[in-house]
């Protein structure tokens, strides 16, 4: 395991940002970490990389703390959406400063992501428009090469066919370079054939932690009369409900083998998998339910 | 293609020293931008002096100008603005604070080693040209400097490192707590040496801190009296620093 957390909170305040979180993330793998604006990601990035301190809990990173510690955080690269640049700082300045800062760092590649992006070198950064601060960003993280790479969606400022165009180098590099790397995103639907495993936090409180192809076949939408409707919701957890006349449409989790699908499709019913931007927003709804219900 | 994993299985150890020089090399990347200032200024500020004196002419009576407090003035923003903005982005891309601070301090220093050097270059200079044709000292205004050996250059180093520590200490403070902190704290220290001034006054204590500066050479205050608050800015700016988060 590249890294270990055990029990972290955080707290600022009264406001409780991560709530007793526990995970572990495994050498050469590509983690989503999903959730709503404020439900904790960037936080719990910063707590991985030593820039916040646990309220409780222990974060390791490569088997040590990550705080102040130059051993660990040399093989870390954290990416966030506004990371700033000095203003003295050209392009080709912020690619000297990565060469510099990350031992795995690769020039080559560095040189052609950013022919690749059309980014201008000797143009002061904070001229550039918003897209290729956000390249500039993910050169950085892709170059770094770092065993442990975290993006805090640094790819929002670029535009959906430079956002392909990371995704395609960050899927090729990983081919050959195989190393851990986090995205934290909205934009689900769009990674969701990068991930591997998924995180979710909601409220601070990490409600997912699986394998991609494992919670894809976990949730389903079964759409068709009530009672073959209710022949697969029994004995699992139904997410939401809605109905229009006689025609029910529930998402449920829970495993829905063979039998028990070929049965609700005799009783008339539709069984489809979700998304998985639907499935984290369904589990995501259903978790501030579960709040309110709980907080009554 | 083989696949190449770039993971370690553990952290390997890394040198503090070796990291702190990398970072240096970091803070200083665009270092024609770093110098340009301060010493632009003080370049303007010199040549507008010396056309006031030529300007003058006989009548100018040989005398020093503060123009030479432009470069300690620069090199206090400088320190100020670097710090917020170096932090943001070395600590963002996971420097730890520790070799971040160091190596803040080691570039302040070497700075003002190498602007001390510089100025006693041009302090000789100055003196060589009899006040550059024009009787003016400005690399040399006070008695201080006057005496000219190399010792001299740490009357103009060790305050350059006061004003550059302070600038750090600003910029720490303007990190953490935003501006409301800068005011806070300008506040707290009017508060408080005026205190210190209204304490000495109602003890009529002014006559023994006359004595006491009297007692000691302008070159023991300028070198070695100055490096206690200089070294108190250096350890107040890591004090404040330890929990700022880019």
């Amino acid at each position: 395991m590249i890294v270990n957390v055990a029990g972290v909170s955080r707290r600022f305040g009264d406001a409780l940002a991560l709530d007793g979180v526990t995970f572990s993330l495994r050498e050469n793998t590509i983690y989503g970490l999903l959730g709503r604006n404020g439900a904790g990601k960037t936080t719990l990035m910063q707590l991985l990389t030593g820039q916040q301190i646990p309220t409780a809990g222990t974060v390791e990173v490569l088997g040590q703390p990550p705080l102040e510690n130059d051993a660990v955080l040399t093989q870390v690269c954290f990416i966030r959406e506004n990371l700033r640049y000095p203003d003295w700082f050209k392009v080709k300045h912020a690619l000297r400063a990565g060469a510099a800062l990350f031992p795995h760092w690769d020039e080559a590649f560095a040189q052609s992501l950013v022919d690749d992006f059309a980014l201008p070198r000797d143009r002061p950064v904070r001229k550039l428009s918003r897209g290729m601060l956000s390249a500039v960003g993910v050169i950085l993280g892709l170059a770094s090469r770092a065993p442990l790479t975290l993006f805090d969606e640094p790819y929002l400022g670029l535009d959906a066919v430079a956002r392909q165009r990371f995704y395609d180098h960050l899927l090729a590099d990983y081919a050959e370079h195989p190393r851990t790397v986090v995205l934290s995103t909205h934009l689900i639907d769009e990674v969701a054939d990068l991930i591997e495993h998924v995180l979710v936090l909601d409220g601070g409180r990490l409600i997912v932690d699986e394998a991609a192809d494992a919670l894809r076949g976990q949730v389903v939408t079964v759409t068709g009369p009530a009672p073959a409707v209710s022949s697969v919701a029994n004995g699992r957890v139904e997410l939401h409900r809605m109905s229009l006349g006689s025609v029910v449409r529930a998402t449920v989790r829970g495993v829905v083998d063979d039998r028990a699908r070929a049965e609700a499709e005799r009783l008339g019913a539709k069984v489809e998998p979700l998304s998985l931007q639907q499935l984290v927003v369904s589990l995501v709804g259903a978790g501030a339910a579960d709040a309110k219900e709980s907080s009554r | 293609m083989t696949a190449v994993p770039v993971t370690p299985t553990a952290a390997a150890p890394i040198s503090p020293v070796r990291r702190t020089l990398t970072v240096s090399r970091v803070l200083y990347l665009n270092w024609p931008m770093a110098l340009a200032f301060p010493l632009g200024i003080m370049a303007t500020s010199f040549i507008i002096n010396i056309l006031i004196f030529a300007a003058l002419g006989d009548a100018a009576a040989e005398g020093g100008t503060g123009g030479l407090a432009s470069l300690y003035i620069v090199q206090l923003i400088v320190c100020w603005q670097g710090m917020l903005q170096n932090f943001a982005f070395s600590v963002g891309l996971n420097v730890t604070r520790r070799a971040f601070y160091a190596a803040s301090v080691l570039v302040a220093t070497i700075q003002s080693v190498g602007y001390a050097v510089f100025l006693y270059g041009c302090a000789l200079v100055e003196r060589a040209t009899d006040g550059w044709g024009v009787h003016l000292h400005f690399f040399d205004p006070l008695p201080v400097t006057h005496s000219f050996s190399p010792v001299t250059i740490l009357v103009y180093a060790v305050p350059l490192l006061l004003i550059s520590f302070l600038g750090l200490f600003l910029g720490a403070v303007n990190k953490r707590w935003g501006s409301t902190g800068v005011f806070i704290l300008a506040i707290v220290s009017i508060f408080v040496l005026g205190g210190i001034a209204a304490l000495i006054t109602f003890l009529d204590g002014w006559p023994a801190v006359g004595h006491w500066l009297v007692a000691r050479s302008w070159r023991s205050i300028a070198i070695g009296w100055s490096l206690i608050p200089a070294a108190l800015a250096a350890a107040g700016g890591w004090w404040v620093l330890r929990r700022t988060v880019p």
